[in-house]
């Protein structure tokens, strides 16, 4: 496929990366000399200086060839107008990204003005957060088929009760339904089979529906509830996650060392404490209390200091720690410290969500993929596609299926009931279907047979 | 300083005093034959005047209001006011009322008809003829909507009025326009007036068809009393044609009509625009009319409360009828009385005067700070406390949902500031010049009572320096005390 990318800062060159992989022919266009300079020189691809919303640019870069057109520079305004040039000649398929909270409610008028799709980092990140607030012993959660299942990271601790359980033999140790997916043991990924037996620090992956995995965490006693949460940083992430937990009724206390952005928190939000100050200046952080926190969460536009910030807030007791790291080094670094447990990337979800759309592009129009989730730096990949007619394994059981290597089966969504797989289920016309596997490249349900 | 303004709306005013005199005029057939000429002479002079502006302005060059700066529109508008009010004052000195013997008591009586504050100091209100009754409802009724709101919804298509001063006469801290048109606006707010004016006619005469008086039946309303005091009502100005004021009718069909137009025109004009456009909800959500629900029923109950553990009132239901009726005229700034406050007790007349100075909504025809000021300010001083205690909160104050700017903030602290020095000076005053040795309270009630454009107080025995500062005092209070406090800066009225 011909895709054009627009800017090519840090989300437009994760995008580059993951898109090539996939075998794209990629032309990127940026303002900055540099950066344009910088895509050439690492990846295969072909590079334009100059200015994404200007037709002359775009005609320049052979933009009437493309299939899909992808605006992700640091100006909204740019974006939008980039999209809409493109959408007068005649390119169908346009990515947005959209940050600024004043233009979120253009979402939903995105057809309207020739954008096919809006992304917004800064939300999709402060929704991926709110959700892990709400089960704090879950490291990660995806959400499949709009809620009716989910796929939960969640780590192996010493004395837990999964602790040297054999998973063919979890059913005698816990009362609910749940597929480990995946299992990341030293920084392995491992699709596992019945005979794995879990061990301390594993990381593991399963699906199961949102009550099961309330009522698991619950019988684990683990299922400690967030009420006060810390938040250093007041970029539009904050923001986000503060009106969210506005929504809820969360004690939230934001520091931030930038006046003008405490002055819009203070602003726009109701209930919550805006606080004037810097978030590395330990004082502060007594005097307010940071301790006491059921959650701390490092929102700064810093890598360096969200990483700093969390190991000591980790370090000092705090039950749920959640950092943000944009640069790709640190996320490497960090995947696997034992400090910090949740680590989230506005970078990474971008790029997952573009991804996504372009791959529903790509495979067959009928098994189309809906969803795309990374699962531990993208070392494997948990995909939902729709069955359509032309999947070649319909209405037979899964025992008889002859899947590729390391593939599994996590769910099946049928009208909006979750199916734990057995053997016995059968994938019918029109199923949600969650796959589980380590080759990166599934764009079709039929990808999965061997 | 450019006066072509002010000349112009003296014009246009002019004229509108001369249709009052008229009116007057009509009733005064009866009256000695001085008093007719006089009606006849003040027509004669203000059509005069009217017409040689009107010909000043055909003849010289065109005044171009939209550029006029806003010194020279606030200027212009306290001088307009100071003319009304002057003029005003002249049939005061023919009709040899008892109280009002010189030029001072006759400006303090204009004053408080224009400002709609409704202090009297005639000894006798019913000894005022009819004919000097309805120049004062009138003269009430004017000021209470504003002088140049009405000059402005008779403009033409091709003129317009400077928003400072159109502005300066709308009471309230932020003005929202309805609609782009500063004429078109002002012609929906005189609509919503006239209509709530005749709305109120209507129910009281129909009480006096009815027969809705005192058991008795002499103590009914006349088509006059009627007429009168729906003007007087409207405007929130409080002026009666009885010494009684609405207690004399003792009619609870009376008293219910009259507090329910009180609290209508108590409340934002803006808001029945409002909810023409988007029904009752969305005027629930405005903060302002949220708070003054919750201030007039707790007041409500507080105050009746009071009066019937003092066993001023032998029942409650009484206790609730007077009180109430208390509460919404105090608070409203009109200053109908039911019953006589003096023999209530303390706390009862201390929580009366906070409410003075409460006063209704911005944007209604009501006095006092405003309820959106007073919330802005009662927000602003918990955010004090709340910065003490947490230096480094960033804290935000919001009306209705949405950031007040610091600039709106602090111009509403220094107009609080302003406020209260204006009302000491005043107080101080009133106690130093010779005041008949009324209590230090009913003194304090008294300048309150004018400053913030209610009515009701002792004034009889005061200096006539005291009479006038006070008059300077209801005019300030009415128009937000800018226009009339720039009228004592001499530097405003320097042309450089």
């Amino acid at each position: 496929m011909n895709i054009v990318i627009v800017g090519a800062g840090s989300v437009g060159s994760e995008l580059v990366e993951q898109l090539i992989r996939e075998g794209h022919n990629i032309t990127v266009i940026d303002s900055d000399q540099k950066n344009v300079q910088n895509a050439v020189n690492r990846f295969d691809v072909n590079g334009f200086v100059g200015n994404g919303g200007s037709l002359d640019t775009l005609l320049e870069a052979g933009i009437k060839n493309c299939d899909i057109f992808i605006a992700v520079t640091e100006k909204d305004e740019i974006n939008v107008l980039a999209c809409m040039v493109a959408k007068s000649l005649g390119i169908d398929n346009t990515v947005a990204r959209v940050r600024n909270p004043e233009y979120i409610s253009m979402a939903n008028e995105t057809n309207n003005i020739g954008i096919s799709m809006m992304v917004n980092p800064e939300y999709q990140v402060s929704e991926e957060i709110l959700n892990i607030l709400q089960l704090p012993s879950a490291i990660n959660i995806h959400n499949f088929s709009d809620g009716n299942a989910d796929l939960v990271e969640t780590k192996i601790k010493r004395d837990s009760i999964l602790n040297g359980v054999t998973i063919k033999d979890l059913h005698l140790y816990i009362r609910q339904r749940i597929l480990i997916c995946a299992v990341l043991r030293n920084n392995e990924i491992i699709i596992p089979n019945g005979d794995i037996k879990l061990r301390e620090d594993d990381i593991i992956y399963f699906s199961a529906t949102e009550r099961n995995i309330r009522s698991l965490f619950q019988d684990l006693k683990i299922n400690k509830k967030t009420h006060k949460v810390f938040i250093a940083g007041g970029s539009k992430i904050t923001y986000y996650l503060a009106k969210g937990l506005d929504r809820i009724a969360y004690n939230v206390k934001i520091v931030s060392p930038d006046k003008d952005e405490c002055k819009f928190l203070a602003d726009n939000l109701n209930h919550i404490d805006v606080i004037h100050g810097d978030p590395s200046d330990q004082a502060l952080l007594n005097s307010e209390g940071y301790k006491n926190a059921d959650a701390f969460i490092a929102l700064t536009d810093n890598d360096e200091t969200n990483i700093m910030l969390s190991t000591y807030a980790h370090s000092s007791g705090v039950r749920k720690v959640i950092t943000k790291v944009d640069n790709d080094a640190y996320l490497k670094m960090t995947a696997t410290s034992p400090a910090l447990d949740t680590i989230i990337s506005a970078k990474l979800s971008t790029a997952e969500q573009i991804v996504t759309f372009v791959r529903t592009f790509t495979g067959e129009e009928d098994n189309i993929v809906k969803k795309i989730h990374k699962i531990s730096d993208d070392r494997a990949e948990a995909l939902e596609f729709t069955a359509g007619e032309t999947f070649g394994a319909l209405n037979t059981p899964l025992k008889d299926i002859k899947f590729k290597k390391n593939v599994l089966i996590g769910g099946i969504i049928r009208e909006g009931e979750f199916i734990l797989p057995t053997g016995n289920d059968e994938i019918k016309v029109a199923d949600s279907v969650i796959v589980v596997t380590t080759n990166n490249i599934f764009d079709d349900l039929n990808d999965i047979l061997g | 300083m450019n006066y072509k303004l002010a000349i112009r709306i003296i014009g246009i005013i002019s004229d509108f005093l001369a249709v009052a005199c008229f009116v007057s005029l009509g009733l005064a057939l009866d009256e000695s034959i001085e008093i007719v000429y006089m009606w006849a002479i003040m027509i004669a002079v203000l059509a005069g005047i009217g017409i040689t502006t009107l010909l000043l302005r055909v003849f010289s060059k065109k005044v171009d209001v939209t550029t006029l700066n806003a010194k020279t529109g606030i200027v212009s508008l306290g001088i307009c006011w100071l003319y009304a009010s002057v003029i005003g004052a002249i049939p005061f000195m023919f009709y040899k009322i008892p109280g009002i013997e010189n030029f001072a008591d006759a400006f303090f009586e204009s004053a408080s008809a224009f400002s709609g504050t409704g202090a009297s100091l005639a000894l006798d209100t019913d000894a005022i003829p009819d004919s000097l009754q309805i120049f004062r409802g009138i003269s009430q009724w004017l000021g209470g909507m504003g002088i140049v709101v009405l000059i402005t919804a008779l403009l033409g298509k091709d003129e317009s009025i400077s928003s400072p001063i159109f502005n300066a006469e709308m009471p309230g801290p932020s003005k929202g326009k309805l609609v782009s048109k500063t004429r078109v606006n002002a012609r929906i707010l005189y609509g919503i007036y006239i209509g709530i004016t005749v709305a109120e006619f209507l129910f009281l005469y129909v009480g006096t068809v009815c027969g809705a008086g005192s058991a008795d039946g002499e103590h009914q309303m006349t088509l006059f009393d009627c007429v009168f005091h729906s003007l007087t009502t409207t405007a929130t100005g409080g002026f009666s044609t009885k010494a009684l004021s609405i207690g004399y009718y003792n009619s609870l069909y009376y008293e219910i009509i009259i507090t329910i137009f009180m609290f209508l025109c108590m409340t934002n004009f803006n808001l029945y625009f409002i909810i023409m456009k988007g029904g009752f909800k969305s005027a629930f959500r405005d903060e302002e009319f949220r708070t003054m629900m919750l201030l007039i029923i707790l007041n409500m109950f507080a105050i009746s409360g009071i009066v019937f553990s003092a066993q001023v009132y032998q029942t409650f239901s009484d206790a609730m009828r007077y009180g109430t009726f208390q509460v919404i005229a105090t608070m409203s700034t009109t200053g109908y009385g039911t019953a006589n406050i003096l023999d209530w007790p303390l706390f009862s007349k201390v929580l009366l005067l906070g409410m003075m100075f409460i006063g209704g909504s911005a944007g209604s025809t009501s006095g006092g700070l405003k309820i959106s000021r007073f919330v802005m300010l009662m927000k602003s001083g918990f955010k004090g406390i709340r910065s003490t205690a947490f230096p480094n909160r960033v804290l935000s104050i919001k009306m209705n949902g949405k950031p007040v700017s610091e600039e709106l903030l602090n111009s509403t602290k220094n107009y609080f500031l302003l406020y209260i020095w204006i009302f000491v000076f005043s107080v101080a005053l009133v106690c130093l010049l010779p005041n008949g040795n009324n209590s230090f309270l009913d003194l304090t009630i008294s300048v309150a009572s004018c400053f913030n454009d209610i009515g009701p107080g002792v004034f009889g025995d005061l200096h006539w320096v005291s009479k006038v500062v006070l008059a300077f005092d209801m005019l300030a209070g009415r128009l937000e005390l800018f226009p009339i406090l720039l009228l004592l800066y001499p530097r405003a009225w320097s042309r450089f």
